[in-house]
């Protein structure tokens, strides 16, 4: 599944990162603890959170997260933008809350827990 | 576009951006203000304003009492004196009572994204105190950068030209290179810019992706762990043909019971901390999770030594 294909499931808006929509996503990652993402296994993942720090950013370009997406209409700073566009990571913003976004995504063939 | 976008590199290439966009993060309004400045006090005429503009050849001058700055004066503010016969009144009077400024500690990124907002070409700085400390422009920005950029071009041509000879044998014969990062409390905003530094370099060797990451996270958690309960270290990382060595040092107050530490779930850090999502307590056991070798050692109320290695051969069991 593609980035494109998660935002449209996800009826996402997107912030930053356009060249980078056609990038794989393997699995999904989902927390607004950013100690629990960094223990996670997974690779290539989407990021699903309610925090809205430039260190969400951080998280996902260290562990090699492919994009983000913040839910619940939550709007990143302008240190996180700028650190996505470097980094190539896009940047989503939906309305959904965490757990109705996990659902969509749920059952496309990503990879689970 | 706003001005901070037009200021990053909008390149993905990760070799290209490094150097500019990290300085960019790393720069604080404090590093590029002009700390020389042309005040006036409110009991000053707007015809003495005028002549500091003329002389100083500047366009807005701050109003400032006990340090305090309580007004700004543009040449806006003294044509129209001009204009209306008022050039001889008081500051006081004519100066512009609600001005925005930025605090020094903030990143320049940040500033230069408030000028744009507010459509300012300069906004005075102020300390933690409150106190007219000194005024930032993008010129500011741009003549910091270049300097820095000249300051990391010398020192590459430097090496290049072999100025340290003993460094760059010992180098040579170990076949090793070091990386240094100092790493301050409570600056979350640069939080991971080092272990950022070493993923690029270790990306730039064609180190394994999956060894990298596990380098990377290890060193993000040594790092937001400097940050979060020192008051300030160091973290270095040594890359071998075969493995890197991480070690990340700090002065604070020690750890008082590392086998309680190590422990999934136990922590010691702060509600706000908590509430940007660190602090879980899972830190130290994810380091030791992602490197072949792990050793941690504190004296309380002094400092804690972590020390780390992965080895650039891929194993199969390590999950990170």
């Amino acid at each position: 599944m593609t980035v494109r294909e998660c935002m449209a499931k996800l009826d996402a808006e997107l912030v930053a990162g356009e060249d980078d929509l056609n990038k794989t996503v393997e699995s999904v990652a989902a927390s607004d603890l950013l100690s629990d993402v960094l223990a996670t296994p997974k690779h290539n993942f989407i990021l699903l959170t309610g925090l809205c720090t430039p260190q969400v950013v951080r998280t996902a370009e260290l562990m090699g997260g492919v994009a983000i997406v913040f839910c619940r209409a939550k709007y990143p700073p302008q240190e996180a933008i700028g650190m996505a566009k470097v980094h190539g990571i896009p940047l989503l913003c939906t309305r959904l809350p965490l757990f109705e976004a996990c659902c969509r995504l749920a059952g496309h063939g990503l990879e689970k827990a | 576009m706003t001005a901070t976008s037009a200021l990053l590199p909008t390149t993905t290439d990760p070799q290209d951006i490094s150097i500019v966009s990290e300085l960019m993060y790393q720069l604080k309004v404090r590093d590029v203000m002009t700390r020389t400045l042309y005040t006036a006090t409110p009991a000053n005429t707007l015809r003495d304003v005028q002549h500091i503009m003329r002389d100083r050849k500047i366009s807005g001058v701050p109003v400032v009492e006990n340090m305090r700055l309580v007004g700004i004066v543009s040449l806006d503010d003294i044509i129209r004196a001009l204009d209306g016969g008022e050039i001889e009144k008081p500051v006081a009077e004519k100066m512009t009572r609600h001005v925005f400024t930025v605090e020094e500690h903030v990143s320049v990124v940040k500033a230069i994204d408030e000028m744009e907002k507010k459509g300012f070409g300069r906004l005075p700085v102020l300390n933690k105190a409150g106190e007219l400390v000194g005024l930032i422009t993008h010129w500011d920005v741009v003549r910091t950068l270049l300097e820095m950029l000249q300051e990391v071009a010398m020192q590459a041509e430097k090496r290049e030209r072999t100025l340290q000879p003993t460094e760059a044998q010992r180098d040579a014969a170990q076949n090793v290179t070091v990386l240094e990062y100092t790493v301050e409390k409570d600056d979350f905003e640069n939080a991971g810019r080092a272990s950022s530094a070493v993923k690029k370099y270790l990306q730039s060797r064609s180190v394994d992706p999956a060894l990298i990451r596990r380098v990377a996270v290890a060193m993000y958690e040594a790092e937001i762990n400097i940050i979060i309960h020192s008051l300030g270290g160091r973290m270095t990382a040594r890359v071998y043909p075969d493995h890197i060595h991480v070690s990340a040092v700090d002065t604070g107050p020690g750890i008082a019971d590392i086998s309680l530490a190590m422990k999934e779930g136990w922590s010691t850090a702060t509600e706000k901390v908590r509430e940007m999502g660190f602090g879980a307590g899972m830190g130290l056991a994810n380091i030791k999770r992602c490197a072949d070798r792990f050793q941690i050692e504190s004296c309380l109320g002094k400092h804690t030594e972590l020390n780390y290695e992965v080895d650039f051969i891929a194993k199969p069991a390590a999950t990170a």
